[in-house]
């Protein structure tokens, strides 16, 4: 039960104000944290393993090898808790390996777990919380493959369903910005409303974040028809199919955003799809070609000249793979897409057989979406995730349809939601992209 | 030779060799005018959907001595009849079988005892002003993993004359450009203080780690500060050779790593990063490491805990060891460069007397820019052997 002096311990405790589970990482405020009894937690040092062995109250058993609590001693002296990092060792430095556990026992009162090593030049003992220790449990193999980012795939009712923001509230509001953020990461897409109709609306937004993520297109930039000096097919007025921004970049950026200036007479309509949901689909049904897009990469190319002279060149296979099997990444252009495959021959046909049947999902009713955005609004999308496209377009006359763009990155995007995560008590931590 | 009902043509070249071109990648790749928007040089194709590529089969094959041409004729394809190809073209795209090893992507030379002394010096007056001698200077670094530029003045902004001229600054919430000085026992991290540093990749914590990390002494300590680089792409294909399994483990579990402070701004990155990242072809991409921004989850299954250990510490013994690592002292003037997916660095500890410092200059650059770069240089000066995708 919850009492004055458990209080004030969780109150004045710091670091470690996270938990890790299998499914998603969340945060507690202290006062918060439900009162956890180790009672019945049994404590075995299984010396000739190297293991320290816990049972703990829902039966479960883990095993914590010497080395790693070793490894990861909270005392001063080994994690400092002034620039909350690992104090230097490399293992070898500080001869972890060898370093073997004495004796363990639980302080019940304390919470806490007490060893002593032998062997160990520079302690005597450790001390671990057992909430720490809890949120450490290692996962069995299977257990391992359990997905750590959550997303809403798309399906018929999506496009119906789009968020929508307003730009005053998500610049004014930080509250506002986050779920702006959040809904690119969880839904994909958002859509922000009442922009202003002048440039530079981008950069200002993304200035909220961080800042924007520049290219050889330059850090913001105006997709217009600009005739013969375009040195890429998305400054023409043609059509341009599914495909993710910058796939000849190692580093792709996150998340685009466009803000519509002026909108086509005819045409130049918005199309969307859920790269993740066409991936996950194939998977389902044909696992195989899942394998391939996932095995060989595409190699992807643009030559041409903005500000200065590029040729760009990156590989990326069509889905990319988190070590438990979780899709990471999708990524397909077949603008940037070279001639060049490095896939041996006999397994090339099963490939565009892959291919093809993973863009035929990609187009299903139920994973696209289109729409024709209005001038004063911006659309932002998951590029490792949502494909994008336009229909062709008009140029003709006075009205010449002009978007203007620009790029954030997940890793600052990401920080950013840490922070707001912390600043606003939320019961969340977005993990690591 | 055109095998109809397996859909394959196949050309046996000069040297014996005979490859096989499907069908459908040879209609993917129509250099035809209508097939490949040439202003743009991108296809004007849309997505093989739309385009029935897979229907086509190529009805009749023949190739024009004098041109040096294949041409082909089609059966069952909406838009064309007929397509040309360069046997060049054809001959740069042979695909290969699944038993060659792919070796296709950068050509490293990897350090040993002798070879991590033989590292290219620049002089920096020339590197300024000689776009060869700088072109040179960025091969070694992506060949050697390194380059040294000497004679530079022994004050702040003049790394970036050079680094100006290929590519912009790998902006970070450390600053664009960044001093290294000792600040003594309120810095913000272990990097700043005067204590050693045990080898580490920098930025682990960012999914996108900058290609190239950039220092230029300004000032040396009096004693110690020595710097300590470990080319370990060598260093893993020793624990490749010798402990395939260890090698295993470390290319496959992630690590996770997190840096939270208030630099420019207030920050929280994570990441994950497996020790080893591989191509697909089993080719060395990147090595990540770093002991203080490394946290204590790990995303390894129970069972595989303790091995998973033991092919760190493996793999830390040939980091150290005298083939891979290299240790010398930066003098002021002169400059390193480094690939940070490949060269693990350092330091030794160091003492600086009162009224000096040791104060390093750094940058980063992104091999992205830094490749296109060197790309657009080999097309201008027709160099053949060029550059590939990272």
């Amino acid at each position: 039960m919850l009492n004055s002096a458990r209080i004030s311990k969780l109150l004045s405790s710091c670091g470690h104000l996270y938990r890790h589970c299998g499914k998603e990482i969340y945060r507690r405020p202290n006062y918060l944290r439900p009162q956890l009894s180790y009672y019945s937690i049994q404590v075995e040092n299984r010396i000739d393993d190297k293991l320290l062995s816990l049972k703990w109250e829902d039966g479960k058993t883990t095993e914590y090898p010497h080395i790693y609590l070793r490894d990861n001693c909270p005392c001063p002296s080994c994690y400092n808790p002034q620039t909350r990092q690992r104090v230097i060792s490399n293992l070898i430095f500080d001869d972890y390996a060898n370093a073997t556990i004495k004796s363990a026992h639980v302080n019940q009162d304390k919470d806490e777990l007490h060893v002593e090593w032998t062997n160990d030049g520079q302690h005597e003992s450790s001390i671990y919380q057992l909430d720490w220790l809890k949120d450490r449990r290692f996962a069995s193999q299977a257990e391992s493959q359990q997905v750590r980012i959550n997303r809403n795939l798309w399906d018929s009712d999506t496009q119906n369903n789009l968020q929508r923001f307003d730009f005053n509230e998500v610049i004014e509001n930080k509250s506002q910005l986050y779920q702006w953020l959040r809904s690119i990461l969880d839904n994909g897409i958002a859509i922000i409303d009442n922009v202003p109709d002048e440039t530079s609306q981008v950069r200002k937004l993304a200035n909220q974040v961080s800042y924007l993520r520049p290219s050889c297109y330059g850090d913001q930039f105006r997709i217009e028809s600009i005739g013969e000096a375009a040195t890429t097919i998305a400054y023409q007025t043609g059509r341009l199919a599914m495909h993710s921004d910058l796939a000849y970049y190692a580093n792709m950026p996150g998340i685009l955003i466009l803000h519509c200036l002026v909108a086509a007479n005819k045409g130049g309509e918005n199309l969307f799809s859920d790269g993740f949901k066409a991936a996950q689909r194939l998977r389902e049904t044909h696992p195989e070609y899942f394998d391939l897009l996932a095995k060989y990469p595409l190699q992807h190319e643009d030559i041409g000249r903005v500000n200065y002279d590029f040729h760009q060149m990156a590989l990326h296979p069509v889905i990319r793979l988190y070590h438990n099997g979780e899709i990471k990444q999708v990524c397909y252009g077949d603008h940037s897409r070279t001639s060049m495959l490095h896939i041996p021959h006999d397994d090339v046909p099963n490939y565009y057989k892959a291919l093809q049947q993973f863009l035929e999902y990609v187009h299903r009713p139920d994973t696209l979406i289109q729409f024709k955005l209005q001038p004063g609004s911006m659309v932002a999308i998951d590029n490792f995730r949502i494909f994008h496209g336009r229909t062709a377009f008009d140029s003709s006359g006075n009205n010449r349809r002009c978007i203007e763009g620009g790029y954030l990155d997940w890793d600052e995007a990401t920080s950013f939601m840490r922070i707001m995560e912390k600043e606003l008590s939320m019961n969340h931590l977005t993990p690591s992209m | 030779e055109n095998r109809i009902e397996d859909k394959l043509l196949s050309l046996k070249w000069d040297d014996g060799k005979i490859i096989n071109y499907p069908h459908h990648y040879l209609r993917d790749h129509c250099p035809f005018q209508s097939c490949n928007n040439p202003q743009v040089g991108q296809p004007a194709s849309s997505s093989l959907t739309l385009d029935s590529y897979a229907k086509t089969t190529i009805k009749r094959a023949q190739i024009d001595q004098d041109n040096n041409e294949l041409h082909i004729e089609w059966m069952n394809d909406d838009l064309h009849t007929s397509s040309t190809y360069k046997l060049d073209w054809l001959k740069t795209h042979q695909l290969v079988s699944s038993s060659e090893s792919n070796k296709f992507q950068i050509k490293r030379h990897l350090w040993n005892s002798h070879k991590k002394y033989t590292i290219p010096r620049f002089d920096f007056n020339k590197v300024l002003n000689d776009k060869l001698e700088l072109y040179e200077w960025l091969r070694s670094i992506l060949q050697n993993g390194l380059a040294f530029i000497d004679n530079m003045p022994t004050e702040t902004g003049q790394l970036q004359k050079i680094t100006q001229q290929v590519t912009d600054f790998r902006y970070t919430y450390y600053g664009n450009i960044f001093q290294i000085q000792s600040l003594g026992e309120n810095a913000a991290t272990v990097v700043y203080k005067n204590q050693r540093l045990p080898l580490h990749s920098d930025f682990s914590f960012s999914n996108n780690t900058p290609g190239l990390q950039i220092l230029h002494c300004i000032s040396a300590a009096k004693q110690g500060g020595e710097s300590l680089l470990s080319d370990a792409f060598k260093a893993a294909e020793m624990l490749r050779e010798n402990y395939p399994e260890y090698f295993d483990l470390l290319a496959k579990y992630p690590l996770e790593y997190e840096d939270k402070r208030t630099i420019d701004a207030e920050f929280f990155f994570m990441a994950l990063h497996p020790v080893i990242s591989l191509y697909h072809n089993g080719e060395i991409k990147q090595v990540c490491y770093t002991d203080h921004t490394r946290t204590s989850i790990l995303h390894v299954p129970q069972e595989k805990v303790v091995a998973y250990y033991k092919a760190l510490e493996k793999f830390l013994d040939y980091v150290y060891s005298a083939d891979c690592m290299l240790q010398f002292k930066l003098q002021p003037g002169s400059m390193m460069a480094f690939d940070n997916y490949r060269i693990l660095h350092g330091r030794t500890e160091f003492n600086v007397l009162p009224g000096s410092k040791r104060h390093f200059e750094g940058t980063y650059l992104d091999w992205d820019g830094v490749m296109s770069y060197m790309r657009v240089f080999e097309r201008d000066q027709n160099i053949s052997d060029k550059t590939p995708s990272m």
